[in-house]
């Protein structure tokens, strides 16, 4: 499955990450290298979805420079989509070639605009749902529709938002699947989630955001029971299985 | 629909038409508010537009302001304003966003109480008074000038370009904006030219259609769209044959049971929004397919009654655009009442006037009210009264209270004195207010004010009032003073001699 790394590399140089003026991250230096898997993880309200929009560069950083080699994909929260829109399927990863052109951008051939959308609804095995409702599927399959319209763009780097949130065992199993197998091709991820023994078993490095720093390294640094105590405040044990780690919170004795 | 064609005919033809338009493009604007969720915002906009004709005619009717001012504000006010109130609360409530400490629902509430309040203080002080409030929201499509037509046309025609270009960019930030900043997309300014294209739209279609219809359009046939069809496309299309389908039945009961137009076709999208509630599947496929052919049809009816300029008698839906024969080879309907309207305004002979006052009475033609009220300063007192009958008896729709209320901000006295008498024959209190108002006026011809006003306000009151127009001003002020302190003590429930 592993294929040719692509361009994707993102470096984030000496920023202050925040909103409306209010810092959440300090000093953050991390360069995600082509082909690399992130996963960012840290309490609520920590600042990780704040961090993902200025990678993506809705919001700009409060300092220093934040800069993206490639296109980027996103999947967003599925949680944010109101349910009430009759989208199907395709038309939702149809967005994701609403990208403004520039003036001298030819206009896209729709012939080429729908096979790409097929292709993209194909890697993320979700071609068979193509003419359903968006809001009729179930939270695995709208995820790996979101995951096929932040595809559809072929991006370099995919970043995703807490995207097994809400997903029984087998579906957040396939998602994480799938997004393996998309780095696995090539593309560099980012991906927030509190889930910490699914970012343990798929991601390569952990960014853990606390008290407005981050601390970053390979999986098995960053999983440490004194690091994750300090992080959240309560004891947490690592046990290291035959297929990664499993990271749990321990009841307190005496 | 035969009736309905004749009724139509070339006389109404473009306000039917522009009805049709103003359907399908609300009816496709409703489909984003409510998947939204920002019927409110809609209702917000519509409100802010009706507090701009409002403000409108304050300033048309207020003497503290220059006579061009208005002047102005007469002709152009009520679009200008419209459009103005309606654009900058489209940028307010895209600008919303950015103020976090207060809810979306709660500022569109402050947006409609702040529009709904200038709405009712500027009508308030403005000498037509509540009437014209309840015109606005009642609506008067019959009645819509052809420079209202136009404007609105060209509105729409720039509402469906710009969503014919964006429109998918537009259901982008609708359903997941922050997917669509991280692809570059300029999120705030898109949500700005929504709302401004919704605004636009609203604005246009408030004076033609009133607030009543302009929101219905907007509510019932989009839900009704989104109860039939299971895809986003297929609710447009049928949120918008909807529309069309609701104003084509809305006009053939109002014209059969001779009703008014606008609250006619809410109560059909009512009713076909409540046909459209069963989940039966062959039901829905049925309705939809009724619905598809309704709005078929009411493009074809259009299109057969669609005046076709200098296709006098042939042409594209010439057999109709004059209505059918009254005999098997006379004049048309509507030649007879091209007919009586020139006799009325422009006949040497009384009996020949008298005769087309009678004719109009029961002819009934949408553009006779002002015809009617210029009759009333008639030399032949049988002449007069058979027109202030004719204008009593003109059918609802065709809305004669508000063509008065109109001509009352003409910039000519003349033209608002004649209104007055008119809204006096219709046994409307505001008209007797319109005569005190032309009494004080400096501009009101003093013979004027002896032949025509004073007797009238005199048969009212059932009494003479000292009021002399060629004495000195504070002669004429004291009798102002009698008129205004007599209809202070009758206004509140004065019944006209002889009223219905």
């Amino acid at each position: 499955m592993a294929g040719p790394v692509r361009a994707g590399r993102v470096v984030i140089d000496g920023a202050r990450i925040g909103h409306r003026g209010r810092p959440l991250i300090e000093e953050l230096s991390l360069v995600l290298e082509p082909g690399d898997f992130l996963a960012i993880v840290g309490p609520n309200g920590s600042g990780k979805t704040t961090l993902l929009r200025t990678i993506l560069g809705i919001i700009p950083p409060l300092a220093g420079s934040v800069h993206c080699s490639g296109p980027i994909g996103y999947a967003p929260q599925r949680q944010e989509l109101d349910p009430i829109f009759p989208f199907t399927a395709r038309e939702v990863v149809a967005m994701g070639l609403l990208r403004p052109r520039a003036d001298d951008d030819p206009e896209p051939n729709p012939r080429q605009l729908a096979d790409r959308i097929a292709e993209a609804l194909a890697a993320c095995g979700v071609a068979a749902l193509a003419d359903r409702p968006f809001r009729d599927l179930s939270g695995g399959q709208r995820q790996r529709v979101l995951l096929a319209r932040a595809m559809v763009s072929d991006p370099d780097v995919l970043v995703l938002d807490e995207p097994t949130n809400d997903l029984d065992l087998a579906g957040e199993h396939e998602v994480m699947e799938l997004v393996s197998s998309l780095n696995e091709a090539g593309r560099s991820v980012i991906i927030v989630s509190h889930m910490l023994h699914v970012v343990a078993r798929h991601a390569r490095r952990i960014a853990l955001i606390h008290e407005r720093r981050i601390e970053h390294g390979e999986v098995g640094l960053m999983l440490e029971p004194a690091r994750l105590e300090r992080l959240y405040g309560i004891p947490v044990a690592v046990h290291e299985l035959d297929r990664g780690l499993m990271v749990a919170p321990c009841r307190r004795r005496g | 629909m035969n009736a309905l064609i004749d009724a139509i005919g070339d006389r109404n033809a473009g306000q039917y038409i522009a009805t049709l338009g103003m359907a399908a493009m609300l009816s496709y604007l409703g489909l984003f508010t409510v998947l939204r969720r920002i019927v409110f915002t809609g209702v917000a906009l519509t409100q802010l537009a009706a507090a701009g004709v409002a403000t409108s005619f304050f300033i048309a009717d207020g003497a503290i302001f220059p006579l061009a001012l208005r002047q102005f504000a007469g002709t152009y006010g009520s679009v200008l304003g419209s459009l103005g109130m309606s654009i900058a609360g489209a940028f307010g409530l895209a600008a919303r966003g950015r103020v976090r400490r207060l809810s979306p629902d709660a500022f569109v509430g402050i947006v409609f109480v702040t529009a709904s309040a200038i709405a009712v203080l500027a009508v308030w002080k403005s000498a037509r008074g509540l009437a014209e409030l309840r015109d606005i929201l009642a609506g008067e499509v019959l009645l819509s000038r052809p420079d209202e037509l136009f404007l609105l046309w060209i509105g729409l025609v720039v509402v469906a370009i710009v969503h014919g270009k964006k429109r998918r960019e537009f259901w982008l930030v609708s359903f997941d904006p922050e997917f669509a900043s991280s692809l570059g997309q300029k999120v705030w300014r898109l949500e700005l030219l929504f709302l401004g294209s919704l605004a636009v739209a609203i604005a246009l279609s408030l004076r033609a259609a009133g607030l009543m219809l302009v929101f219905a359009f907007l509510l019932l046939p989009p839900l009704s769209g989104l109860n039939l069809a299971r895809r986003l496309a297929g609710a447009g299309i049928l949120a918008a044959a909807s529309g069309l389908t609701v104003s084509l039945v809305g006009f053939l009961i109002a014209f059969r049971g001779n009703l008014p137009v606008a609250p006619t076709i809410v109560i059909c999208a009512v009713l076909l929004h409540l046909l459209s509630l069963p989940t039966w599947r062959p039901w829905r496929s049925l309705l939809a397919l009724l619905v598809l052919l309704g709005g078929l049809a009411a493009i074809a009816v259009g299109a057969y009654v669609f005046p076709m300029p200098g296709a006098q008698g042939a042409g594209f839906g010439a057999a109709h655009n004059h209505g059918p024969p009254i005999g098997p080879q006379g004049p048309t309907r509507d030649q007879l009442k091209d007919a009586a309207l020139a006799r009325l305004t422009g006949e040497t002979d009384a009996e020949l006037r008298l005769e087309a006052a009678r004719a109009l009475e029961d002819l009934q033609d949408s553009r006779a009210t002002e015809a009617l009220a210029r009759a009333l300063l008639d030399e032949d007192p049988r002449v007069r009264e058979a027109v202030a009958r004719a204008l009593l008896a003109l059918k609802p729709q065709f809305q004669p209270a508000r063509s008065l209320a109109r001509m009352r901000t003409a910039a000519d006295p003349e033209t608002r004195m004649v209104a007055a008498l008119g809204q006096v024959a219709m046994e409307k209190p505001e008209g007797v207010e319109g005569l005190i108002s032309c009494l004080a006026d400096e501009d009101t011809p003093a013979l004027a004010c002896e032949d025509f006003i004073l007797p009238t306000l005199a048969r009212l009151a059932g009494r003479d009032f000292a009021f002399d127009p060629f004495a000195d001003a504070a002669e004429k002020t004291a009798a102002l003073d009698d008129l205004r302190a007599w209809w202070r003590a009758v206004g509140p429930g004065f019944r006209f001699p002889g009223g219905r």
